[in-house]
Protein backbone atom coordinates (compact mmCIF):
# COMPACT_ATOMS: atom_id res chain seq x y z
CA UNK A 1 0.00 0.00 0.00
CA UNK A 2 1.55 3.19 -0.87
CA UNK A 3 1.62 6.03 1.84
CA UNK A 4 -0.30 8.30 -0.35
CA UNK A 5 -3.19 5.87 -0.36
CA UNK A 6 -2.81 5.84 3.70
CA UNK A 7 -3.08 9.30 3.95
CA UNK A 8 -5.75 9.64 0.91
CA UNK A 9 -7.62 7.10 3.07
CA UNK A 10 -7.49 8.62 6.59
CA UNK A 11 -8.53 12.16 5.97
CA UNK A 12 -11.73 10.45 4.38
CA UNK A 13 -12.32 8.30 7.78
CA UNK A 14 -11.73 11.81 9.77
CA UNK A 15 -14.16 13.65 7.27
CA UNK A 16 -16.46 10.82 7.32
CA UNK A 17 -16.05 10.49 11.57
CA UNK A 18 -16.69 14.29 11.77
CA UNK A 19 -19.90 14.53 9.09
CA UNK A 20 -21.24 11.45 11.58
CA UNK A 21 -20.56 13.70 14.77
CA UNK A 22 -22.17 16.20 13.73
CA UNK A 23 -25.51 14.24 12.11
CA UNK A 24 -28.62 16.57 14.07
CA UNK A 25 -31.30 14.93 15.75
CA UNK A 26 -34.61 16.91 14.53
CA UNK A 27 -35.17 19.82 16.65
CA UNK A 28 -37.73 20.81 18.75
CA UNK A 29 -39.97 23.50 18.27
CA UNK A 30 -39.37 26.51 20.36
CA UNK A 31 -41.48 29.59 21.82
CA UNK A 32 -40.44 33.13 22.64
CA UNK A 33 -43.16 33.66 25.25
CA UNK A 34 -42.52 35.03 28.26
CA UNK A 35 -44.32 32.73 30.63
CA UNK A 36 -43.77 31.73 34.04
CA UNK A 37 -43.40 28.04 34.45
CA UNK A 38 -43.26 26.21 37.84
CA UNK A 39 -42.13 22.40 38.40
CA UNK A 40 -43.21 20.61 41.06
CA UNK A 41 -40.80 17.76 41.89
CA UNK A 42 -37.35 17.60 40.88
CA UNK A 43 -37.35 13.89 40.27
CA UNK A 44 -36.70 12.37 36.68
CA UNK A 45 -39.56 13.82 35.03
CA UNK A 46 -38.97 17.40 37.20
CA UNK A 47 -35.44 17.46 36.07
CA UNK A 48 -36.31 16.36 32.33
CA UNK A 49 -38.77 18.89 32.39
CA UNK A 50 -36.64 21.59 33.70
CA UNK A 51 -34.03 20.70 30.75
CA UNK A 52 -36.43 20.81 27.86
CA UNK A 53 -38.61 23.74 28.93
CA UNK A 54 -35.40 25.57 29.32
CA UNK A 55 -34.17 25.26 25.57
CA UNK A 56 -37.18 25.30 24.26
CA UNK A 57 -38.75 28.30 26.14
CA UNK A 58 -36.00 30.77 26.27
CA UNK A 59 -37.69 33.73 27.69
CA UNK A 60 -39.76 31.71 30.35
CA UNK A 61 -39.11 31.76 33.93
CA UNK A 62 -39.06 28.45 35.53
CA UNK A 63 -38.77 27.74 38.94
CA UNK A 64 -38.49 24.45 39.54
CA UNK A 65 -39.21 23.32 43.34
CA UNK A 66 -38.39 20.48 45.67
CA UNK A 67 -36.66 20.36 49.08
CA UNK A 68 -34.56 17.22 48.02
CA UNK A 69 -31.30 17.70 47.20
CA UNK A 70 -30.00 14.17 46.89
CA UNK A 71 -31.00 12.48 43.68
CA UNK A 72 -31.90 8.53 43.60
CA UNK A 73 -31.23 6.42 40.15
CA UNK A 74 -34.10 4.22 41.46
CA UNK A 75 -33.97 1.70 38.48
CA UNK A 76 -30.28 0.59 40.33
CA UNK A 77 -32.10 -0.27 43.28
CA UNK A 78 -32.92 -3.89 42.56
CA UNK A 79 -28.96 -4.40 41.73
CA UNK A 80 -28.33 -2.96 45.07
CA UNK A 81 -30.17 -4.88 46.60
CA UNK A 82 -28.71 -7.39 44.95
CA UNK A 83 -25.74 -7.14 46.52
CA UNK A 84 -23.55 -5.43 42.97
CA UNK A 85 -23.95 -2.08 43.69
CA UNK A 86 -23.73 0.51 46.47
CA UNK A 87 -26.06 3.19 47.73
CA UNK A 88 -23.77 5.53 46.17
CA UNK A 89 -24.05 4.16 42.66
CA UNK A 90 -27.85 4.97 42.79
CA UNK A 91 -27.06 8.53 44.07
CA UNK A 92 -26.91 11.59 42.41
CA UNK A 93 -26.79 14.94 43.03
CA UNK A 94 -29.93 17.92 42.03
CA UNK A 95 -27.62 20.34 41.35
CA UNK A 96 -25.87 18.98 39.16
CA UNK A 97 -28.57 18.95 37.19
CA UNK A 98 -30.55 21.51 37.37
CA UNK A 99 -30.19 23.72 34.21
CA UNK A 100 -28.53 26.66 34.61
CA UNK A 101 -31.27 29.82 34.43
CA UNK A 102 -33.93 27.75 36.34
CA UNK A 103 -34.28 28.74 40.04
CA UNK A 104 -34.97 25.94 42.15
CA UNK A 105 -36.78 26.99 45.02
CA UNK A 106 -35.60 24.07 47.93
CA UNK A 107 -38.87 23.67 49.59
CA UNK A 108 -41.29 21.10 49.65
CA UNK A 109 -44.70 22.06 47.76
CA UNK A 110 -47.27 21.86 50.40
CA UNK A 111 -50.14 23.15 48.64
CA UNK A 112 -51.89 23.09 44.93
CA UNK A 113 -54.02 26.06 44.55
CA UNK A 114 -54.94 25.85 40.96
CA UNK A 115 -57.74 28.19 40.66
CA UNK A 116 -55.70 30.79 41.82
CA UNK A 117 -52.54 29.36 39.51
CA UNK A 118 -50.12 29.11 42.36
CA UNK A 119 -48.72 26.58 44.56
CA UNK A 120 -47.42 27.20 48.34
CA UNK A 121 -44.64 25.54 49.86
CA UNK A 122 -43.48 24.06 53.11
CA UNK A 123 -41.98 27.29 54.56
CA UNK A 124 -45.29 28.97 52.97
CA UNK A 125 -44.34 31.10 49.66
CA UNK A 126 -46.13 31.26 47.57
CA UNK A 127 -45.30 31.24 44.19
CA UNK A 128 -47.63 31.95 41.13
CA UNK A 129 -47.35 30.53 37.34
CA UNK A 130 -48.70 30.60 33.52
CA UNK A 131 -47.96 26.59 33.66
CA UNK A 132 -47.75 24.11 35.85
CA UNK A 133 -46.12 21.04 35.42
CA UNK A 134 -46.72 18.23 38.49
CA UNK A 135 -43.79 16.13 38.76
CA UNK A 136 -44.04 15.21 42.50
CA UNK A 137 -43.51 11.35 42.43
CA UNK A 138 -45.40 9.29 44.78
CA UNK A 139 -45.71 8.35 48.07
CA UNK A 140 -44.70 4.73 49.55
CA UNK A 141 -47.45 4.38 52.37
CA UNK A 142 -45.93 2.16 54.79
CA UNK A 143 -48.53 2.84 57.33
CA UNK A 144 -51.22 1.75 55.56
CA UNK A 145 -50.01 -2.02 56.41
CA UNK A 146 -50.64 -2.33 60.03
CA UNK A 147 -47.51 -3.05 62.06
CA UNK A 148 -45.00 -2.00 59.33
CA UNK A 149 -42.61 1.22 59.59
CA UNK A 150 -39.93 1.95 57.03
CA UNK A 151 -37.18 1.75 59.91
CA UNK A 152 -37.81 -2.03 60.11
CA UNK A 153 -36.57 -2.06 57.03
CA UNK A 154 -33.68 -4.51 57.50
CA UNK A 155 -34.95 -6.12 60.49
CA UNK A 156 -36.04 -9.51 61.83
CA UNK A 157 -36.32 -10.71 58.48
CA UNK A 158 -37.84 -7.63 56.35
CA UNK A 159 -36.81 -6.34 53.31
CA UNK A 160 -37.85 -3.67 50.97
CA UNK A 161 -36.30 -2.30 48.25
CA UNK A 162 -38.61 0.99 46.90
CA UNK A 163 -38.11 3.13 50.31
CA UNK A 164 -34.11 3.97 49.09
CA UNK A 165 -30.73 3.14 48.58
CA UNK A 166 -30.11 2.53 52.50
CA UNK A 167 -33.12 0.24 52.22
CA UNK A 168 -31.74 -1.50 48.94
CA UNK A 169 -28.58 -2.17 51.06
CA UNK A 170 -30.82 -3.26 53.99
CA UNK A 171 -32.26 -5.95 51.93
CA UNK A 172 -29.31 -7.44 50.30
CA UNK A 173 -27.86 -8.19 53.47
CA UNK A 174 -31.67 -9.23 54.59
CA UNK A 175 -31.50 -11.59 51.62
CA UNK A 176 -28.22 -12.78 52.28
CA UNK A 177 -29.29 -13.47 56.11
CA UNK A 178 -32.23 -15.32 54.67
CA UNK A 179 -30.24 -17.68 52.31
CA UNK A 180 -27.93 -18.52 55.42
CA UNK A 181 -30.88 -19.90 57.87
CA UNK A 182 -33.20 -20.69 54.75
CA UNK A 183 -37.15 -21.05 56.12
CA UNK A 184 -40.08 -19.47 54.53
CA UNK A 185 -39.76 -16.45 52.44
CA UNK A 186 -42.66 -14.03 51.45
CA UNK A 187 -42.79 -11.61 48.82
CA UNK A 188 -45.57 -9.10 48.37
CA UNK A 189 -46.82 -6.84 46.01
CA UNK A 190 -49.50 -3.91 46.90
CA UNK A 191 -53.34 -3.95 45.27
CA UNK A 192 -52.71 0.08 44.09
CA UNK A 193 -50.74 1.40 41.31
CA UNK A 194 -47.63 1.36 41.67
CA UNK A 195 -43.92 2.22 40.14
CA UNK A 196 -42.12 -0.23 38.23
CA UNK A 197 -44.57 -3.24 38.74
CA UNK A 198 -41.64 -5.65 38.18
CA UNK A 199 -39.57 -5.02 40.95
CA UNK A 200 -41.44 -6.94 43.56
CA UNK A 201 -40.87 -10.25 40.92
CA UNK A 202 -37.23 -9.28 40.34
CA UNK A 203 -36.04 -9.12 44.14
CA UNK A 204 -38.01 -13.05 44.23
CA UNK A 205 -35.91 -13.99 41.17
CA UNK A 206 -33.01 -12.40 42.77
CA UNK A 207 -33.45 -14.05 46.46
CA UNK A 208 -33.98 -17.72 44.47
CA UNK A 209 -31.14 -17.29 42.42
CA UNK A 210 -28.94 -16.34 45.15
CA UNK A 211 -29.74 -19.55 47.27
CA UNK A 212 -29.40 -21.92 44.09
CA UNK A 213 -25.59 -20.43 43.47
CA UNK A 214 -25.11 -20.43 46.76
CA UNK A 215 -26.12 -24.19 47.06
CA UNK A 216 -28.80 -23.44 50.00
CA UNK A 217 -32.19 -23.58 47.62
CA UNK A 218 -33.40 -26.40 49.47
CA UNK A 219 -33.81 -24.96 52.75
CA UNK A 220 -35.93 -21.87 51.04
CA UNK A 221 -39.70 -22.13 50.96
CA UNK A 222 -40.69 -19.26 48.92
CA UNK A 223 -44.00 -17.65 47.62
CA UNK A 224 -44.99 -14.84 45.63
CA UNK A 225 -47.99 -13.14 46.76
CA UNK A 226 -49.98 -11.85 43.66
CA UNK A 227 -52.65 -8.88 44.42
CA UNK A 228 -54.79 -10.82 41.97
CA UNK A 229 -55.02 -13.68 39.87
CA UNK A 230 -52.07 -12.94 37.61
CA UNK A 231 -48.03 -12.06 38.42
CA UNK A 232 -48.37 -9.38 35.57
CA UNK A 233 -50.86 -7.45 34.50
CA UNK A 234 -50.21 -8.53 30.39
CA UNK A 235 -50.88 -12.12 30.28
CA UNK A 236 -47.76 -13.09 28.16
CA UNK A 237 -45.75 -11.96 30.49
CA UNK A 238 -47.47 -13.55 32.99
CA UNK A 239 -47.56 -17.07 31.83
CA UNK A 240 -43.89 -16.56 30.93
CA UNK A 241 -43.05 -15.12 34.64
CA UNK A 242 -45.55 -17.61 36.14
CA UNK A 243 -43.91 -20.49 34.09
CA UNK A 244 -40.52 -19.26 35.44
CA UNK A 245 -41.01 -19.42 39.24
CA UNK A 246 -42.88 -23.09 38.86
CA UNK A 247 -39.67 -24.43 36.89
CA UNK A 248 -37.96 -22.52 40.05
CA UNK A 249 -40.64 -23.91 42.75
CA UNK A 250 -41.48 -20.19 43.80
CA UNK A 251 -44.95 -20.78 44.91
CA UNK A 252 -47.70 -18.01 43.63
CA UNK A 253 -50.76 -17.18 46.58
CA UNK A 254 -53.03 -15.30 44.02
CA UNK A 255 -55.18 -13.23 45.46
CA UNK A 256 -53.28 -12.57 48.21
CA UNK A 257 -52.58 -8.23 49.99
CA UNK A 258 -50.08 -7.78 52.80
CA UNK A 259 -52.51 -5.66 55.37
CA UNK A 260 -50.77 -6.56 58.69
CA UNK A 261 -47.41 -7.56 60.15
CA UNK A 262 -46.04 -9.01 63.48
CA UNK A 263 -42.27 -8.23 63.17
CA UNK A 264 -41.79 -9.93 66.82
CA UNK A 265 -43.11 -13.16 66.01
CA UNK A 266 -42.63 -12.81 62.07
CA UNK A 267 -46.55 -13.53 61.14
CA UNK A 268 -48.20 -11.86 58.65
CA UNK A 269 -51.68 -11.02 57.24
CA UNK A 270 -53.03 -11.07 54.12
CA UNK A 271 -56.76 -9.94 52.74
CA UNK A 272 -57.71 -12.60 50.46
CA UNK A 273 -61.23 -13.30 48.55
CA UNK A 274 -61.91 -15.94 51.01
CA UNK A 275 -60.91 -13.77 54.02
CA UNK A 276 -57.97 -12.81 56.13
CA UNK A 277 -54.89 -15.47 55.83
CA UNK A 278 -52.19 -15.68 58.11
CA UNK A 279 -48.75 -16.62 57.46
CA UNK A 280 -45.58 -17.23 59.04
CA UNK A 281 -42.14 -16.17 57.46
CA UNK A 282 -38.68 -15.96 58.16
CA UNK A 283 -37.66 -13.69 55.55
CA UNK A 284 -40.53 -11.04 53.72
CA UNK A 285 -40.34 -8.22 51.40
CA UNK A 286 -42.94 -5.27 51.60
CA UNK A 287 -44.13 -3.64 48.70
CA UNK A 288 -46.09 -1.00 50.33
CA UNK A 289 -49.32 0.40 48.88
CA UNK A 290 -48.32 3.80 46.68
CA UNK A 291 -50.49 7.04 46.56
CA UNK A 292 -49.77 10.58 44.94
CA UNK A 293 -48.13 12.53 47.70
CA UNK A 294 -50.92 14.36 50.41
CA UNK A 295 -50.26 18.23 48.48
CA UNK A 296 -51.34 16.71 45.54
CA UNK A 297 -54.00 13.90 47.03
CA UNK A 298 -55.52 16.90 49.02
CA UNK A 299 -56.01 19.34 45.82
CA UNK A 300 -58.17 19.91 43.15
CA UNK A 301 -55.48 18.11 40.89
CA UNK A 302 -56.47 14.89 41.66
CA UNK A 303 -59.07 12.40 40.08
CA UNK A 304 -62.32 13.39 41.35
CA UNK A 305 -63.34 9.87 40.32
CA UNK A 306 -63.11 6.66 38.76
CA UNK A 307 -60.52 4.20 39.47
CA UNK A 308 -57.76 6.28 39.81
CA UNK A 309 -59.42 8.66 42.30
CA UNK A 310 -59.23 6.68 45.71
CA UNK A 311 -55.14 7.46 45.74
CA UNK A 312 -55.09 10.42 44.49
CA UNK A 313 -53.49 10.73 40.91
CA UNK A 314 -53.51 13.77 39.02
CA UNK A 315 -56.55 13.93 36.42
CA UNK A 316 -54.87 14.16 33.03
CA UNK A 317 -55.45 13.25 29.34
CA UNK A 318 -53.43 9.91 28.58
CA UNK A 319 -52.11 10.87 25.36
CA UNK A 320 -50.98 14.77 26.34
CA UNK A 321 -50.69 14.51 30.47
CA UNK A 322 -52.50 18.16 30.30
CA UNK A 323 -54.96 18.02 33.28
CA UNK A 324 -58.51 17.73 32.12
CA UNK A 325 -59.90 20.59 33.51
CA UNK A 326 -57.12 23.19 34.75
CA UNK A 327 -55.57 23.73 31.13
CA UNK A 328 -52.31 25.40 32.03
CA UNK A 329 -51.21 22.07 34.17
CA UNK A 330 -49.68 18.91 33.20
CA UNK A 331 -48.85 16.20 35.41
CA UNK A 332 -45.91 13.69 34.54
CA UNK A 333 -44.29 10.89 35.85
CA UNK A 334 -45.54 8.38 39.00
CA UNK A 335 -47.83 10.95 39.90
CA UNK A 336 -49.62 11.16 36.61
CA UNK A 337 -52.81 9.59 36.52
CA UNK A 338 -53.09 7.33 33.26
CA UNK A 339 -53.53 3.71 33.15
CA UNK A 340 -49.53 2.43 32.93
CA UNK A 341 -46.38 4.75 32.86
CA UNK A 342 -45.03 4.43 36.06
CA UNK A 343 -41.52 4.27 35.25
CA UNK A 344 -38.21 6.26 34.22
CA UNK A 345 -38.66 4.76 30.49
CA UNK A 346 -42.15 6.39 30.33
CA UNK A 347 -40.89 9.56 31.94
CA UNK A 348 -38.37 9.68 28.59
CA UNK A 349 -41.31 9.73 26.69
CA UNK A 350 -43.67 11.44 28.66
CA UNK A 351 -41.83 14.52 29.38
CA UNK A 352 -41.20 15.62 25.70
CA UNK A 353 -45.12 15.05 24.69
CA UNK A 354 -45.77 17.59 27.66
CA UNK A 355 -43.34 20.23 26.26
CA UNK A 356 -44.08 19.79 22.77
CA UNK A 357 -47.79 19.98 23.43
CA UNK A 358 -47.04 23.53 25.93
CA UNK A 359 -44.79 24.72 23.06
CA UNK A 360 -47.54 24.29 20.15
CA UNK A 361 -50.18 26.23 22.50
CA UNK A 362 -47.75 29.42 22.97
CA UNK A 363 -47.03 29.11 19.38
CA UNK A 364 -50.84 29.18 18.48
CA UNK A 365 -50.33 25.62 17.05
CA UNK A 366 -51.37 22.17 18.10
CA UNK A 367 -49.00 19.44 18.65
CA UNK A 368 -49.55 15.84 17.27
CA UNK A 369 -47.17 14.38 19.87
CA UNK A 370 -48.99 11.87 22.32
CA UNK A 371 -47.42 9.29 24.75
CA UNK A 372 -48.90 6.25 24.12
CA UNK A 373 -48.51 4.28 27.57
CA UNK A 374 -44.91 3.18 27.41
CA UNK A 375 -43.71 1.44 29.87
CA UNK A 376 -40.69 -0.40 29.94
CA UNK A 377 -39.56 -2.99 32.37
CA UNK A 378 -36.08 -4.53 32.60
CA UNK A 379 -37.09 -7.75 34.57
CA UNK A 380 -34.01 -9.68 36.07
CA UNK A 381 -34.38 -12.98 36.50
CA UNK A 382 -31.42 -14.09 37.64
CA UNK A 383 -27.65 -12.93 38.17
CA UNK A 384 -26.84 -12.31 34.88
CA UNK A 385 -30.09 -12.80 33.07
CA UNK A 386 -32.95 -10.21 32.17
CA UNK A 387 -36.33 -9.81 30.02
CA UNK A 388 -36.62 -6.68 28.74
CA UNK A 389 -40.52 -6.44 28.86
CA UNK A 390 -41.94 -2.91 27.18
CA UNK A 391 -45.34 -2.24 26.06
CA UNK A 392 -48.13 0.44 26.08
CA UNK A 393 -51.25 0.99 27.32
CA UNK A 394 -52.98 -1.57 24.56
CA UNK A 395 -51.02 -4.11 26.42
CA UNK A 396 -48.94 -4.40 23.64
CA UNK A 397 -45.55 -6.16 23.79
CA UNK A 398 -43.06 -2.76 21.82
CA UNK A 399 -39.82 -4.08 21.80
CA UNK A 400 -37.00 -1.61 20.73
CA UNK A 401 -34.74 -4.58 20.04
CA UNK A 402 -35.42 -6.38 16.85
CA UNK A 403 -32.81 -8.71 18.36
CA UNK A 404 -33.72 -9.05 21.65
CA UNK A 405 -37.01 -11.71 22.40
CA UNK A 406 -38.55 -9.58 25.53
CA UNK A 407 -40.23 -12.89 26.87
CA UNK A 408 -36.56 -14.46 26.83
CA UNK A 409 -33.99 -14.47 29.34
CA UNK A 410 -30.81 -12.67 28.10
CA UNK A 411 -27.93 -11.55 28.74
CA UNK A 412 -28.50 -8.59 26.38
CA UNK A 413 -31.16 -7.71 28.57
CA UNK A 414 -29.13 -7.81 31.59
CA UNK A 415 -26.37 -5.49 30.15
CA UNK A 416 -28.64 -3.04 29.43
CA UNK A 417 -29.70 -3.01 32.77
CA UNK A 418 -26.04 -2.93 34.47
CA UNK A 419 -24.37 -0.58 32.12
CA UNK A 420 -26.89 0.96 29.97
CA UNK A 421 -29.11 2.21 32.10
CA UNK A 422 -27.73 5.15 34.23
CA UNK A 423 -26.21 6.84 31.05
CA UNK A 424 -29.27 6.96 29.63
CA UNK A 425 -31.44 8.39 32.57
CA UNK A 426 -28.52 11.05 33.33
CA UNK A 427 -28.92 11.93 29.67
CA UNK A 428 -32.60 12.13 30.12
CA UNK A 429 -32.30 14.26 32.97
CA UNK A 430 -30.03 16.76 30.95
CA UNK A 431 -32.86 16.75 28.33
CA UNK A 432 -30.78 14.78 25.65
CA UNK A 433 -32.17 11.70 25.56
CA UNK B 1 -35.32 2.30 24.77
CA UNK B 2 -36.52 3.40 21.46
CA UNK B 3 -35.71 6.23 19.35
CA UNK B 4 -31.79 5.97 19.64
CA UNK B 5 -30.31 8.60 16.99
CA UNK B 6 -26.36 9.50 16.74
CA UNK B 7 -27.26 12.64 19.06
CA UNK B 8 -29.05 10.16 21.65
CA UNK B 9 -26.61 8.11 21.78
CA UNK B 10 -23.08 10.37 22.08
CA UNK B 11 -25.12 12.01 24.89
CA UNK B 12 -25.57 8.43 26.47
CA UNK B 13 -21.98 7.88 26.21
CA UNK B 14 -20.77 10.93 27.19
CA UNK B 15 -23.06 10.45 30.49
CA UNK B 16 -22.10 6.71 31.08
CA UNK B 17 -18.18 7.85 31.08
CA UNK B 18 -19.08 10.80 33.33
CA UNK B 19 -15.67 12.35 33.90
CA UNK B 20 -13.85 10.10 31.71
CA UNK B 21 -15.45 10.75 28.68
CA UNK B 22 -12.84 13.60 27.42
CA UNK B 23 -10.23 11.84 28.36
CA UNK B 24 -10.97 8.65 26.93
CA UNK B 25 -12.13 10.31 23.77
CA UNK B 26 -8.77 12.36 23.32
CA UNK B 27 -6.74 9.18 24.02
CA UNK B 28 -8.77 8.07 21.59
CA UNK B 29 -7.74 10.34 18.91
CA UNK B 30 -4.21 10.14 19.72
CA UNK B 31 -4.20 6.80 19.16
CA UNK B 32 -5.87 7.08 15.63
CA UNK B 33 -3.32 9.74 14.79
CA UNK B 34 -0.73 7.05 15.69
CA UNK B 35 -2.48 4.26 13.60
CA UNK B 36 -2.52 6.78 10.95
CA UNK B 37 1.09 7.79 11.48
CA UNK B 38 2.61 4.25 11.89
CA UNK B 39 0.87 3.20 8.69
CA UNK B 40 2.17 5.85 6.78
CA UNK B 41 5.67 5.38 7.89
CA UNK B 42 5.76 1.28 7.75
CA UNK B 43 4.48 1.61 3.57
CA UNK B 44 7.23 4.12 3.69
CA UNK B 45 9.68 1.34 4.34
CA UNK B 46 7.95 -1.41 2.77
CA UNK B 47 6.66 -3.09 6.07
CA UNK B 48 2.72 -2.31 5.73
CA UNK B 49 1.34 -6.06 5.75
CA UNK B 50 3.85 -7.52 8.70
CA UNK B 51 2.84 -4.53 10.48
CA UNK B 52 -0.99 -5.47 9.69
CA UNK B 53 -0.16 -8.71 10.53
CA UNK B 54 1.61 -7.93 14.06
CA UNK B 55 -1.81 -5.78 15.06
CA UNK B 56 -4.21 -8.36 13.45
CA UNK B 57 -2.67 -10.58 15.80
CA UNK B 58 -2.63 -8.86 18.67
CA UNK B 59 -6.01 -7.72 18.27
CA UNK B 60 -7.51 -11.36 18.25
CA UNK B 61 -5.70 -12.62 21.02
CA UNK B 62 -6.98 -9.52 23.05
CA UNK B 63 -10.35 -10.20 21.78
CA UNK B 64 -10.96 -13.90 22.64
CA UNK B 65 -9.54 -13.18 26.26
CA UNK B 66 -11.86 -9.97 26.27
CA UNK B 67 -14.58 -12.34 25.12
CA UNK B 68 -14.23 -13.71 28.63
CA UNK B 69 -13.74 -11.45 30.71
CA UNK B 70 -16.94 -9.14 29.23
CA UNK B 71 -19.66 -11.40 31.11
CA UNK B 72 -17.24 -10.42 34.20
CA UNK B 73 -17.84 -6.82 33.43
CA UNK B 74 -21.44 -7.22 33.54
CA UNK B 75 -21.14 -9.10 37.56
CA UNK B 76 -22.76 -11.79 35.46
CA UNK B 77 -20.49 -15.24 34.38
CA UNK B 78 -19.84 -16.72 30.95
CA UNK B 79 -23.16 -19.03 31.48
CA UNK B 80 -25.13 -15.56 31.46
CA UNK B 81 -24.73 -15.99 27.08
CA UNK B 82 -28.08 -17.37 26.36
CA UNK B 83 -28.26 -17.37 22.38
CA UNK B 84 -26.82 -15.77 19.00
CA UNK B 85 -27.95 -12.30 20.16
CA UNK B 86 -25.89 -12.32 23.76
CA UNK B 87 -22.36 -14.36 22.35
CA UNK B 88 -23.11 -11.11 19.43
CA UNK B 89 -22.96 -8.51 21.75
CA UNK B 90 -20.31 -10.01 23.97
CA UNK B 91 -17.77 -10.47 20.85
CA UNK B 92 -19.07 -6.43 19.97
CA UNK B 93 -17.89 -5.38 23.67
CA UNK B 94 -14.67 -7.35 23.41
CA UNK B 95 -13.77 -5.94 19.96
CA UNK B 96 -13.02 -2.53 21.93
CA UNK B 97 -10.02 -3.78 24.11
CA UNK B 98 -9.09 -5.77 20.60
CA UNK B 99 -8.96 -3.06 18.79
CA UNK B 100 -7.10 -1.14 21.13
CA UNK B 101 -4.47 -3.61 21.70
CA UNK B 102 -4.32 -4.51 17.65
CA UNK B 103 -3.69 -0.50 17.36
CA UNK B 104 -0.93 -0.10 19.86
CA UNK B 105 0.58 -3.26 18.33
CA UNK B 106 0.14 -1.93 14.61
CA UNK B 107 1.67 1.31 16.49
CA UNK B 108 4.77 -0.21 17.70
CA UNK B 109 5.41 -2.66 15.19
CA UNK B 110 5.10 0.52 12.53
CA UNK B 111 7.41 2.86 13.96
CA UNK B 112 10.58 -0.29 14.92
CA UNK B 113 12.30 -1.25 12.16
CA UNK B 114 14.38 0.61 10.17
CA UNK B 115 13.67 1.78 6.39
CA UNK B 116 14.94 -0.83 3.64
CA UNK B 117 18.56 0.38 2.26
Amino acid sequence: MRRRDILLAGAGAALAAAGAATAVAASAATSDASVRIVIAGAGAAGLALAARLRRQLPRATITLVDAKRDHHFQLGFTLVAAGLWSPADVTLRNADFVPRDVAWVEEAVAAFEPDANRIVTAGGRTIGYDHLFVATGLSLDYAAIAGMDAGLIGRDGIASVYAGPDAAAATARAIDRFVETGGVGLFTRPATEMKCAGAPLKIAFITEDKARRAGRRAGLDLSYCAHNEAVFALPPVHDRVAGLFAGRGVAVRYGHVLTAIEPGSRRATFATPGGPVELGYDFIHVVPPMRAPAAVRASPLAWQDGPLAADGWVEVDRATLRHRRYRNVFAVGDVAGVPRGKTAASVKWQVPVAVDTLVAELNGTVSTAAYNGYTSCPMVTGYGRAMLIEFDYEGRLTPSFPFIDPLEESWAAWVIEEKGLKGAYRAMLRGRA
Amino acid sequence: MSDFDAVVLFSILQESLDSLFWPVLGAAAVLALAVVAAAVRAAGGGRFGRTLRHGAAAGAVATAIAFVLVPAWTQADLGSLNGATDIMLALLFALAPGAVAAAVVFVASGFTGGRPA
